[in-house]
């Protein structure tokens, strides 16, 4: 691939549709679908989120940022593992709606996974090679660890669906587990190499500290916090024990945090209003994240929390759009993937970030009224509206790439990616 | 060349991993069960009344859009979980207060409860209801059927 930017597009294509998954899952909830089957396209939206959208952007921006050749391009092996993560996930979202889990997509699910590992050990093998901080080459080895590791949840649903033995304990944990490494380790620990790798030389050296120290906790923190979805079952000793390192560790995390985030503060007047704009949101939605994570090591947290529909929801999404995806969004526009020049683009990315936070908000407000069972017909409704905007929201933003692809097509020939932390340009 | 071997690897030890066969569940006993069949829980014997207590009917119509509709119609449809239209005829009204106070135990133990839970691949989690809020969304759901 002579552009390694197509995967980036590829990617926000692969938003796009998951958003389209979106609304067809909220319609299901105020129209008559009989046709559509709920779970499996639940199924499809959630593998498509994961694997299409998350796992490809980040993929590919780590391998631009940290393991790509001396030319600027995708080293030879690169591309095929892209490839097979795309049509692997693409080949999920034309047979898991349709048909569930069955013999085909399993196949393809395991496919998806090989393509994982296959990544995995070319970019720990490269990154080796590639000079960056120490701090970057922790976050980004740990980030990709976690996603081998994460592998083993689907490996024990397939075989719990496969024996048709439905073992609530082992169904939750497998779950639980595969989200946790994903969520907080592979997404996390990428989003934080990505930043860092961007922003580390430009702070002063105790801050530079911090921001190691900060990544030692977040990084130790993932494997004992993984206990917090077991805890709540009352298990033995042991696992109480761990469980509440965990959540020490986390709380650590977020205290070091702050100290990163005052040293951040300080590159805040050199980016654009609208990076600005996109930067607060994701960093306040990660924060808010490890700040519930840790508090459900209380019991009646657990309890509320896990029975409690929507306000799962309102969390995945919380971690998954509110600081993933708007984090990804910010750096490409940080690197001109999507060219924030343009008032066009601009206007893309506020409107799906205000569906971000609209979606999140009636989510957050329908589990908090179950919690005190309270109810409301509009829900499903305002859903489905939050639905329809989060999809033209990333329709605009594909519109907003498709328009900015050729400007780009020149810049990557030059081998050079755009930083315009420097650039006073884009301070509207 | 490294990358075909990289993906003749990938594909044999698939084969290996990849064996597992997915037939459509037995759904025999959800069809077939009885309204005789009355779960597991505390529930041994619920009276009906005729006719509907309208403020039960209420108070469980409160209980369903807080905490039920996230996952279940009121049609045929299933959506998360299955529809509720119909349960009333499906099930005694025990298996349904048993369920909803004893969800866990039953989805360990009932067949019907499993068998449910497999065809729609998702495991129902425990909503804490207490047990007269349990039959005040039972007078709901006689309600959505049309009894009286």
């Amino acid at each position: 691939m002579k552009n390694k930017n197509f995967w980036i597009s590829l990617s926000l294509l692969n938003l796009f549709i998951v958003t389209v998954l979106g609304v067809i899952l909220r319609s299901k909830a105020v129209f008559d679908l009989p046709a559509i089957d709920y779970n499996h396209l639940l199924n499809a939206h959630s593998h498509f989120a994961f694997g299409g959208w998350v796992t490809l952007a980040l993929m590919a921006l780590m391998v631009n940022a940290f393991a790509s050749s001396k030319g600027g391009g995708l080293r030879k092996p690169y591309p095929f593992v892209f490839w097979s993560i795309f049509i692997t996930t693409w080949g999920l979202l034309f047979t898991v709606p349709f048909s569930g889990y069955n013999t085909l997509s399993n196949y393809i699910s395991t496919l998806f996974i090989f393509a994982t590992y296959i990544f995995s050990w070319l970019f720990i093998r490269d990154i080796r090679k590639a000079k960056l901080s120490k701090t970057v080459i922790l976050l980004s080895v740990a980030s990709v660890i976690c996603l081998v590791l994460s592998s083993v949840g689907p490996f024990t649903l397939a075989y719990l669906f496969a024996t048709k033995s439905l073992n609530a304990v082992l169904y939750r944990d497998a779950l639980f587990s595969y989200l946790h490494l994903q969520y907080n380790g592979f997404f996390t620990l990428a989003v934080f190499a990505l930043l860092f790798q961007k922003i580390e030389s430009k702070l002063p050296s105790s801050a530079q500290k911090n921001v190691y120290r900060f990544s030692l906790l977040l990084v130790s923190s993932i494997l004992p916090s993984m206990f917090l979805s077991y805890h709540w079952q009352d298990p033995g000793i042991l696992i109480h024990i761990i469980a509440y390192s965990g959540s020490i560790l986390v709380m650590l995390s977020f205290i070091w945090f702050l100290f990163v985030l005052r040293a951040m503060m300080q590159l805040y007047r050199s980016i654009s209003p609208i990076i600005r704009f996109l930067g607060v949101l994701s960093i306040s939605a990660f924060m808010l994240k490890t700040f519930l994570q840790s508090f459900t090591i209380f019991n009646f947290v657990g309890n509320l929390v896990f029975g409690d529909r929507p306000v799962i929801m309102a969390f995945l999404h919380l971690v998954f759009l509110g600081f993933v995806t708007i984090f990804l969004l910010a750096y490409f526009a940080q690197t001109g993937v999507l060219n924030t020049e343009k008032t066009f683009t601009r206007f893309a990315l506020v409107v799906f970030t205000l569906g971000i936070l609209v979606n999140e908000a009636l989510l957050w407000t329908q589990g908090i009224d179950a919690m005190f069972i309270q109810g409301s017909d509009l829900f499903p409704w305002l859903l489905w509206g939050a639905g329809i905007w989060l999809f033209a929201g990333a329709a605009l933003i594909g519109i907003a790439r498709i328009k900015n692809a050729p400007g780009l097509a020149n810049e990557t020939q030059k081998g050079k990616i755009k930083d315009s932390y420097s650039s006073p340009a884009l301070d509207v | 060349m490294r990358s075909k071997i990289l993906s003749v690897i990938a594909l044999s030890t698939l084969f290996l991993i990849v064996k597992c066969g997915n037939g459509s569940p037995p759904d025999t006993a959800v069809n077939t069960s009885t309204k005789e069949d009355k779960g597991i829980g505390q529930f041994k014997d619920v009276n009906l009344t005729h006719p509907l207590d309208e403020g039960m009917v209420s108070k469980g119509e409160g209980i369903y859009k807080a905490q039920c509709f996230a996952c279940h119609k009121l049609t045929t449809e299933k959506l998360v979980g299955p529809g509720w239209k119909g349960v009333t005829d499906r099930r005694a009204p025990e298996w349904i207060m048993n369920f909803v106070t004893n969800t866990n135990v039953m989805l360990d133990s009932d067949l019907v409860a499993q068998q449910l839970m497999v065809i729609c691949v998702a495991r129902m989690p425990n909503q804490n209801v207490s047990n007269e809020n349990a039959r005040n969304v039972l007078e709901f759901m006689r309600k959505n059927d049309g009894k009286n």
